[in-house]
């Protein structure tokens, strides 16, 4: 048998639909090609899962992919992700997620989980290293993330880890996250799909170390890697401090942190709701796995009427989706926002743009305020609570809105050009109209409406040097392609996509091949080439799943209604061209579809 | 000895990794003499040898295998893994090792202190040298 670095050289492949569990070797070929998590994903679901399927049917397949630096000592190695076809988009879902599951699935032996069918009755798989199980979660069903993740612990074990799925889950809400130790894999829809499957929970222990193949040169790879993050001023410093919160005011002041459901970008309400008033409720600092850069905090309210509300963040996007995106000023009621989003498992950002859109609706009168029962206007932290509770139980006409603006849209024709989304997925805390970075990004993700596939807005107001102009087109569609393979590449190995404001790709190699020993990960060439690959296949992916090139666009807001306020004033987005000219970089042709020359160059 | 600082602990864990890899030349994090334990959203909790006086793990051993000589010093021979050690130290500073049961004591990496060097926060520092 083959001795593994980094890797386990395990994989467990769970039927539910039989209860069946078989655990096999990894496929040495995919290694190389596809270094792992999301590439691990990509191959298998290329593979493996029938075209044009509903993705809420037995049919569909979820992927739990480690990385090979998952649970190593490098810095902020703590993460996995979980591959599916999303109940949001019905293309490709890829979604991440710190905290300690994914190290611990590799302590218990395993690279990656694939889970398949449906369960007659609710099921929870336990693994305690070589054993693993599936157990009836019938006591579990209906009960909220953060009770489930203590059932759990009591009946199997403290020290378990656990990714599971709360009420939203269980009802299919197309945006319903799975809630891993008290952090989420948000967005998309993962926790549906896991619904869809009857699975409630995962819960992972192990006791196994990793083998390192060269441990002396990983260590001086390690300490040269936690020096460059304790001094940049990001990783070191802001970050460390604001958590994510820490680029809210330069957003706010550079006129692109979008308010009112993207219909103006001046936050009256920003003095009261900004890094500085947020961090005065955070009580303490929180890391995921092996991470020197904690971002995470944990805010506590302690006057008002929100007092005693607390959460694990509440982090940048949720800040805006509840803040300014609904126009309320008060960071209270983001923290007991943020706090039910998890409590149901749902994620965030979608649920913040599905109010937004919701509150957009009835200003304008498209919406009756009778048909929603309560008073859903701009401004009111009440309303917005009560949404959230609606939605995570699909009460009355919140069994709808579970459903995404884009499909919540199609009921309401008049109002289509409201819904903020890409593909179907709710838009982040961006406005496109400011960066022609950012809605290049948005157009041509492969999620629909994501900033972590590529975030060309840290280069265009964030870059210490050769910042990029905001609203000149040049180099930008070779930006967010290069950022996309990186980001890709990173989210394949394990590590934080954080890492990268201090690290570069030459910084990180090292790790990779220290780590596993295998020699074409040395090279930075070789692993961006990784990260296209990775990309390319997921367009074939979403290709087989009906995407065309005019799904790589923008909600028609962005085309036609110019900024009417600040730097950015006037603006609207000029996609063709720029779009035009990515898939030319990408070595696409005009429809956007990968040339024969560009997949025998990758191999695939 | 090493000095706690509950409310500055991130819950990293690379203490503990930095533990295994320190002792054992593993890269895990169960293999660790010092134990970080969440109790979200609390303050996490950790436990590790503080090189109290009394020493009463040593006094607790039926088979006389522990010995204090600058920090608590194990003799594999004479253990037999009946935790009665790890019961009686009042700071439960002794785990069990999850791969061959014996106690693990913190000996200060031999004075090198590497979870004290490692830690991101100074959530863990090393008590200065009475004078």
């Amino acid at each position: 048998m083959k001795t593994w670095h980094g890797y386990t050289g395990n994989v467990l492949d769970v039927d539910l639909s039989n209860e069946t569990i078989v655990k096999s070797e990894l496929d040495e070929t995919l290694v190389a090609e596809y270094a792992g998590g999301k590439g691990f994903g990509a191959k298998i679901l290329y593979d493996q899962l029938a075209p044009r399927i509903d993705p809420l049917s037995p049919e569909n397949i979820l992927v739990f992919a480690t990385g090979p630096l998952t649970g190593t000592l490098a810095p902020a190695s703590g993460r996995f992700e979980v591959c599916t076809k999303s109940p949001a988009t019905n293309l490709w879902l890829d979604s991440n997620c710190g905290g300690f599951f994914g190290p611990e699935l590799k302590f218990a032996g395993y690279d990656v989980v694939i889970v398949r069918g449906k369960a007659q009755n609710p099921i929870l798989l336990v693994v305690d290293n070589d054993r693993a199980e599936l157990k009836s979660a019938s006591d579990l069903w209906g009960l909220d993330t953060f009770t489930t993740h203590q059932r759990i612990k009591e009946r199997f074990g403290k020290d378990q880890r656990i990714a599971c799925i709360g009420p939203a889950g269980e009802k299919c809400v197309r945006y319903a996250s799975i809630i891993s130790e008290y952090r989420a894999l948000g967005r998309g829809g993962v926790g549906a799909v896991m619904g869809s499957k009857n699975l409630k929970a995962i819960a992972v222990r192990g006791s196994q170390s990793l083998a390192i193949a060269d441990p002396h040169k990983f260590m001086k790879t390690c300490r040269e890697a936690f020096n460059e993050l304790a001094n940049h001023p990001d990783t070191g410093g802001g970050r460390q401090k604001y958590g994510t919160n820490v680029i809210l005011s330069v957003m706010d002041e550079a006129g692109i942190h979008p308010v009112r459901n993207f219909q103006k970008v001046k936050f009256e309400g920003a003095a009261s709701l900004n890094e500085e008033t947020i961090s005065r409720l955070y009580t303490r600092n929180k890391a995921c796995f092996g991470c020197p850069i904690y971002c995470s905090k944990i805010a506590e309210v302690d006057a008002g009427k929100y007092k005693g509300c607390f959460t694990e963040g509440p982090e940048y996007e949720n800040v805006w989706a509840f803040g300014a995106n609904c126009e309320n000023p008060d960071p209270a009621a983001i923290v007991q926002a943020e706090y039910l989003c998890d409590y149901y498992g749902m994620d965030g950002i979608s649920t913040g743009g599905m109010i937004g859109y919701l509150m957009e609706c009835v200003e304008k009168g498209f919406i009756r305020e009778s048909d929603i029962g309560f008073s859903l206007r701009f401004g009111d932290a009440d309303a917005i609570i009560k949404a959230i509770h609606m939605i995570g139980k699909r009460e009355g006409p919140a069994d709808l809105w579970g459903e995404g603006v884009s499909k919540v849209s199609r009921h309401y024709p008049e109002a289509v050009d409201l819904a903020m989304h890409v593909k179907g997925l709710e838009l982040p805390a961006y406005d496109p109209r400011g960066s022609t970075g950012m809605a290049l990004a948005y157009a041509t993700s492969d999620r629909g409406g994501c900033h972590l596939r590529s975030w060309p807005i840290g280069e265009e107001l964030l870059a210490t040097e050769q910042r990029m102009d905001l609203f000149s087109t040049e180099f930008k569609p070779e930006l967010v392609k290069t950022q996309q393979d990186l980001f890709c590449l990173i989210n394949c190995i394990g590590m934080c996509l954080f890492t990268t404001f201090a690290l570069n790709l030459k910084q990180i190699a090292p790790f990779l091949c220290t780590v596993t020993g295998i020699e074409e990960f040395s090279s930075s060439e070789q692993l961006l080439k990784a990260g296209e690959r990775v990309n390319n296949l997921v367009r074939l992916f979403n290709i087989r799943e009906g995407l065309t090139k005019d799904m790589d666009s923008l909600p028609a807001r962005f085309f036609k209604e110019p900024l009417k306020e600040g730097p950015c004033k006037g603006r609207v987005v000029d996609l063709e061209q720029l779009r035009a000219e990515y898939y030319l970089v990408r070595g696409w042709n005009s429809n956007g579809i990968p040339t024969a020359a560009k997949l025998k160059e990758l191999g695939i | 000895m090493i000095i706690i600082k509950r409310a500055l602990c991130t819950e990293c864990q690379i203490c503990m990794g930095i533990c295994s890899w320190s002792h054992y030349g593993e890269n895990t994090t169960k293999r660790s003499r010092i134990m970080v334990e969440a109790d979200w959203p609390k303050v996490p909790t950790i436990t590790v040898c503080l090189a109290c006086k009394d020493h009463e793990c040593v006094s607790a051993c039926p088979h006389d295998a522990l010995k204090w000589e600058n920090w608590i010093l194990l003799d594999k021979d004479q253990c037999d893994s009946c935790g009665l050690c790890a019961e009686a130290c009042p700071v439960d500073g002794i785990h069990m090792d999850p791969i061959t049961d014996l106690p693990m004591i913190c000996d200060t990496c031999e004075g090198e202190f590497q979870c004290v060097v490692w830690c991101p926060t100074q959530a863990l520092i090393r008590k200065p040298h009475e004078r």
